[in-house]
């Protein structure tokens, strides 16, 4: 039987599978690399978004942070809502205020608002849903 | 020897001289020796592959260099009855008498299949037995009156010859090899589409551990839209805090300055109070704070849209 077939259409045979092997390599080497550099740009994107999710959308860790603040001076009133917390220092110490105030500013904590004027800074701090 | 009958397939005898009427059946061919060369060699092999191998060596001092192929039937211990053909010949005989090639199922020789009939005669030949070699002679070297061949009821051997029926420009050992390369490249193309593949799915089940180790949300769409809330809170709080530390010097200097952040979505805004606009304003400028206004002796100072 193989004997009646020319060895030409063997060679054609062949050569179309090589042709097509070579098609289905290149396409899927093309789609590897897009799907690598997306898996890339994806364990970028993971590594930010784990970051800023630890430092702004923790909710547990901005009240560690709040109770860290707090702890610091024995002055500093405190009001606690269901989304935010409301810190207050009075002091007729400016260092004190200052001091306040650097330390806020230092933390990872979402300042909503601030009055700082003479004697009195009061910081509302948003937290997390 | 092991015979075998054909049955619904003729048995036709070529010689170059004969008329053959047309063939639109299968049918077997049985070739006279005019067309091939036939030689009883001796040789310290065993097997007839092993022989088969040794042929072309022996035969060449007998044959003109030309393409030959090579057939043997084992007589006896390290005895082989020899056969050289030319395809090409043979498939030029068969195309001449008008024989399809489609419909050609296997090739014999005379001297196999018809030794134990001899003599006979085909037309003008007669075909006698030499040495237990068949051989042709014109049929009027005989006296006697030899009987025509018959073909109806033999019995075929299984000693068929394998012709190669496809004269090629490149010839078929390079068609081989070609052929092989190529098959073996096509090979190693698919083991790499097979490994790419397995990458493929290394990727996905990496990306969906790192997704349940981080927590992630499910969907891409998902994880941009949360994390272009918390880059736009990030900037936001950073330029809050970059700015206020430079506004901070004011509430330092002028211990009655009052400075308030207004809450807004987009922009980052400070009000300065009970501080003269002229006094501070080349401190502002300093520290390149931008969109400065000065309405009912509030200082406002906006910061670019955070986005």
């Amino acid at each position: 039987m193989l004997n009646k077939i020319n060895p030409l259409y063997i060679l054609l045979f062949v050569f179309t599978i090589l042709l097509i092997s070579f098609t289905q390599l290149n396409t899927i080497k093309d789609e590897y690399t897009q799907k690598a550099q997306a898996f890339n740009g994806f364990k970028k994107d993971t590594k930010v978004y784990t970051d800023l999710k630890t430092r702004w959308d923790s909710k547990t860790e901005q009240k560690k942070i709040i109770q860290r603040v707090i702890s610091s001076n024995r002055s500093i009133e405190v009001k606690e809502y269901k989304n935010k917390t409301i810190l207050t220092l009075r002091s007729k110490n400016n260092r004190d205020i200052e001091k306040f105030v650097n330390k806020i500013l230092n933390e990872s904590l979402i300042i909503l608002k601030l009055d700082i004027k003479p004697q009195i800074a009061v910081f509302e701090l948003g937290l997390s849903k | 020897m092991k015979l075998t009958l054909n049955k619904n397939i003729k048995n036709i005898f070529l010689s170059k001289n004969i008329q053959i009427t047309e063939q639109k059946e299968q049918y077997n061919i049985i070739l006279s020796p005019e067309f091939y060369w036939v030689r009883v060699f001796e040789a310290p092999v065993k097997s007839k592959k092993e022989f088969l191998k040794l042929v072309p060596t022996l035969f060449e001092d007998i044959l003109p260099s030309d393409n030959f192929e090579y057939h043997a039937i084992k007589l006896e211990e390290n005895k082989f009855l020899s056969f050289a053909y030319k395809s090409e010949d043979i498939v030029s005989a068969l195309k001449e008498k008008g024989l399809f090639l489609s419909k050609l199922k296997n090739v014999y020789l005379a001297q196999s299949e018809l030794i134990e009939q001899v003599p006979f005669k085909v037309e003008e030949f007669a075909y006698i037995s030499k040495d237990n070699i068949l051989i042709q002679i014109p049929a009027n070297f005989i006296q006697e009156e030899l009987e025509e061949l018959k073909l109806t009821n033999i019995k075929l051997s299984n000693e068929n010859i394998k012709l190669n029926l496809h004269q090629n420009i490149i010839n078929k050992k390079n068609i081989i090899t070609i052929s092989s390369i190529f098959f073996i490249i096509a090979l190693i193309n698919f083991v790499n589409i097979f490994q790419t593949k397995s990458e493929m799915d290394n990727i996905d089940l990496e990306k969906t551990t790192i997704q349940q180790k981080y927590k992630l949300p499910r969907t891409t769409i998902q994880l941009n839209s949360i994390k272009k809330r918390l880059i736009k809170t990030d900037k936001k709080q950073s330029e809050l805090r970059k700015t206020l530390n430079d506004i901070f010097s004011i509430y330092k200097r002028y211990p009655k300055s009052q400075i308030i952040h207004v809450n807004n979505s987009k922009k980052v805004v400070f009000d300065i109070k009970n501080v003269a606009f002229n006094s501070v304003q080349n401190h502002l400028r300093a520290y390149k704070l931008r969109q400065l206004s000065n309405k009912n002796g509030v200082l406002r100072i906006e910061v670019r849209d955070v986005k």
